[in-house]
């Protein structure tokens, strides 16, 4: 039975979708994707390989926990089936998401690779201070704690992009730290992107 | 590049605790835009197409007083915005109550508070429809009025503010919330609100109490600016259609499953119970047409839980049918759960409990409400002692390991045996638990104070006080022994405040404003309820609440007198008569009680007459 690993995009309102309930609006979506909206002949249903134990669920795992607030481009997630994915139900199983999500692309994960935590560990951010007096001392706490920090700039003001490896500190370590040290008061003045999450081969 | 950070609201949803409360990511059938994903140019176009159609579409917006998760889990919601939205003219949205920490940075930042769907602020809309599920919601609907710009009286309102309508099980008791409200509708708002969105639409630019002339015409519309006239609840015969689709939240909330109805209306006649009289008479659905909806909604929506409501699900003449057919589709990676809320206390039940639970046996929820038969039969609460015994029997034996019973105190003719009775009965349970050698087995009892509701045989009755309850509350904990029973007791200061609004009039008004601009907020919450604030309330309105929760005489004409249930008075004060002298009535499916609703076409009546 086939493992997938399908990426997807958390924009808008998604973004506040707690990561707790994510497998459950996956699910669902699943379960919706074999409707056909405008009459169209029916898709063959999309189903999940079970969980063992108590209260069996769908089986799938997530790279990293997103926080809320944060916008999402392309997050990895691995998804146990019973039955191979086709195009058409992959694109129904996107259409059939609340909105602001939308699935972006799919492959088969080859038996006995690694899991995703251990394949993609690295999470690269786009971070943007929402006051302008507050990016200095943002950008020198950020500097000790992330590698390749670069600065992109563009149309939208400025964001730093810098890439952290997950099992070593994490965007809630990070952000923390920005409250605990004085540079900002909250997640509210940051507009953060985690653009991708993958692993260095 | 990332328009999401422009949001004025962003930042606030930043801050608050379960931003998903408010940022509305759900999945819904009409409004999925047709290029998948594309959130945002759904967003505008509906916004531009709303300024542009404002003149000829009627927006109207369902607004709960209360948090999301309370809100979302409500099915009245689903149905009427399905309804709505289906009439052409009219577009329908949601509002949910925002927690103090929202409401504060709302104000904070001068925002408004705005729709579920469309982000559209409260004020444009047209109509704003409240449902009035629970007197301690009252202060709610003045936060999110104000905090939409919309003066809290009806009084105070100009032609240019939306209409404020309210409907629900508290229209029927309208004197406390009257003078916030423009229209009540008393009655089901399936019925009511397809006439009244086109006496609205029509009446679009008229002065606002032309238009409300306008809609006290129609049947079952109270406007309490024009006096209080009778007026005779609405309803239909039939059960409205099951939806085509319902909306699926993706944040977590309390009733997380795809519903429906499988009848309105209660036989059972248990005389402290306001929704068993005021949902009369009992309408059914067909079982086919309850398994085909189930079947429609699950692979519409893609939920895995279906939960099949009613009163009193295991009445419905059909039921094993029902679960049956929907126990084909309970197995295997596609089923789905089937969840029956309501379940009543007898070896049927728990035995139809049984055959539908899926893998886990989570608990099991009964409620006997009376420690002893002589208190079931004051309140005709129609569970007797071997129902008890079997049903706890049963219900070990199958291998559940947790029970909840529900018991009530302080309700009319009580003794310290009836409460002792609760204790008994919880005691029987670890019994029945041991011989069925169930050593996991664990008892939750709840215990909450009995508030006399109107409209009901108990209209009449004395409400415990704070102190009464408490004592009782505490004199049933104090003599429960085991420590695998927990007893817990509902707050007798909520218990309180519910009794006084639940016969409330219109002089209490006042102090709702009152306790509500010194703080109140979400009083159905025991985190943010503060009794001082309403004391200090009622003192200022100089109000005495012992008028509203002590004993009323017989005579005494109520203030929710002239809304016609369909139930006669007469009825309820021999009702009162029987509970007096501790006499059973029989379920109207086995003898017709002659309630009223006999000459309103209740299907039931032909069962005969009690004797």
């Amino acid at each position: 039975m086939p493992r997938y690993r399908i990426t997807y995009e958390k924009r808008d309102s998604a973004c506040f979708v707690p990561h707790i309930v994510l497998p459950t609006v996956f699910a669902r979506a699943a379960g919706r994707a074999s409707h056909s909206e405008n009459g169209d002949c029916e898709l063959e249903p999309i189903i999940f390989q079970m969980t063992e134990g108590f209260s069996p669920h769908a089986k799938m795992s997530f790279a990293s926990e997103l926080p809320v607030g944060v916008v999402a481009l392309k997050e990895p997630v691995d998804m146990w089936l019973i039955n191979i994915l086709s195009d058409s139900q992959f694109e129904s199983w996107s259409k059939s998401l609340p909105k602001g999500f939308k699935l972006i692309s799919f492959f088969e994960v080859p038996e006995g690779s690694p899991s995703i935590s251990k394949s993609c560990h690295i999470s690269e951010y786009l971070l943007k201070v929402r006051s302008a007096d507050k990016v200095e001392p943002v950008k020198n706490i950020l500097l000790d704690l992330a590698e390749n920090m670069t600065v992109s700039s563009g149309n939208e003001g400025e964001f730093f992009r810098f890439a952290v490896d997950n099992h070593a500190v994490t965007l809630g370590v990070i952000v923390k730290k920005l409250i605990s040290e004085n540079a900002v008061e909250g997640w509210h003045e940051l507009c953060i992107v985690r653009v991708r999450v993958g692993g260095v081969e | 590049m990332y328009p999401e950070f422009d949001d004025p609201y962003w930042s606030l949803l930043a801050q608050v605790k379960r931003p998903s409360r408010y940022s509305g990511s759900e999945w819904r059938a009409c409004l999925q835009p047709q290029n998948p994903g594309n959130g945002n140019s759904e967003k505008t176009l509906s916004k531009a197409a709303h300024s542009e159609k404002r003149g000829q579409t009627l927006m109207f917006c369902l607004a709960f007083p209360d948090v999301y998760e309370i809100g979302m889990s409500y099915y009245g919601f689903q149905l009427l915005e399905n309804l709505l939205n289906n009439i052409p003219n009219v577009q329908a949205d949601r509002v949910y109550c925002p927690w103090s920490d929202m409401e504060a940075l709302l104000r904070e930042s001068s925002l408004p508070i705005v729709s579920i769907e469309n982000k559209i602020p409260l004020d444009l809309f047209d109509v704003i429809g409240f449902t009035l599920q629970h007197e301690l919601s009252y202060t709610n609907i003045l936060t999110m009025l104000d905090l939409s710009g919309i003066p809290i009286r009806s009084s105070e309102r100009g032609n240019k503010h939306p209409l404020i309508i309210g409907g629900g099980h508290g229209a029927l008791v309208p004197g406390v919330i009257s003078p916030f409200f423009d229209i009540l509708c008393i009655g089901d708002g399936e019925e009511m609100l397809p006439e009244l969105c086109s006496c609205i639409l029509e009446t679009k630019g008229e002065t606002r109490d032309k238009r409300l002339k306008a809609c006290s015409d129609i049947q079952g519309v109270y406007v309490p600016s024009l006096g209080s006239n009778k007026v005779k609840r609405v309803f239909s015969i039939n059960m409205p259609p099951i939806p085509d689709s319902l909306i699926v939240p993706s944040a977590p909330i309390v009733h997380d499953r795809a519903a429906v109805e499988l009848f309105r209306g209660c036989s059972r006649g248990c005389r402290f119970c306001q929704a068993g009289m005021v949902t009369r008479p009992v309408r059914e659905r067909k079982a086919e047409e309850v398994v085909k909806g189930i079947r429609n909604l699950i692979s519409k929506t893609g939920w895995e839980e279906a939960g099949l409501l009613s009163l009193a699900s295991c009445d419905f003449t059909d039921i094993e049918h029902v679960l049956k057919s929907l126990s084909s589709n309970s197995e295997g990676h596609s089923g789905f759960k089937v969840s029956l809320p309501s379940l009543r206390m007898d070896a049927f039940s728990v035995e139809l409990a049984a055959g539908m639970e899926r893998v886990k046996r989570g608990s099991l929820t009964f409620a006997p409400e009376a420690g002893t038969q002589r208190l079931r039969n004051v309140i005709n609460k129609g569970v007797n002692d071997e129902d008890i015994e079997s049903s706890l029997t049963y219900a070990f034996s199958k291998g559940w390991d947790r029970i909840k019973l529900y018991f009530m105190m302080g309700l009319p003719m009580e003794t310290e045996k009836d409460l002792e009775g609760i204790v008994e009965i919880a005691e029987r349970a670890m019994r029945i638990a041991r011989a069925q050698k169930n050593k996991r087995a664990q008892i939750n009892v709840s215990v909450a104070g009995f508030v006399p509701k109107a409209h009901t045989p108990f209209q009449w009755e004395k409400q415990n006080s704070i102190s009464e309850l408490r004592e009782k509350g505490r004199m049933i904990k104090g003599k429960m022994r085991n420590r695998n029973v927990t007893i817990n007791y509902h707050s007798p200061e909520q218990t309180f405040l519910e009794g006084v609004f639940a016969r409330g009039d219109s002089r209490l008004a006042n102090a709702l404003e009152l306790a509500w601009r010194d703080g109140a907020r979400f009083d159905n919450w025991t985190e943010t309820f503060d009794l001082d604030r309403w004391n200090k309330a009622f003192e200022r309105a100089q109000i005495d609440t012992e008028t509203y929760t002590g004993e009323r005489a017989v005579s005494e004409s109520f203030s929710w007198d002239f809304i016609d249930t369909g139930v006669t008075k007469s009825f309820l004060l021999r009702e009162r008569e029987r509970a007096l002298s501790e006499k059973v009535t029989r379920d109207c499916r086995s003898a017709c009680g002659s309630c009223g609703l006999q000459e309103l076409g209740c299907n039931l009546s032909s069962t005969g007459r009690e004797v």
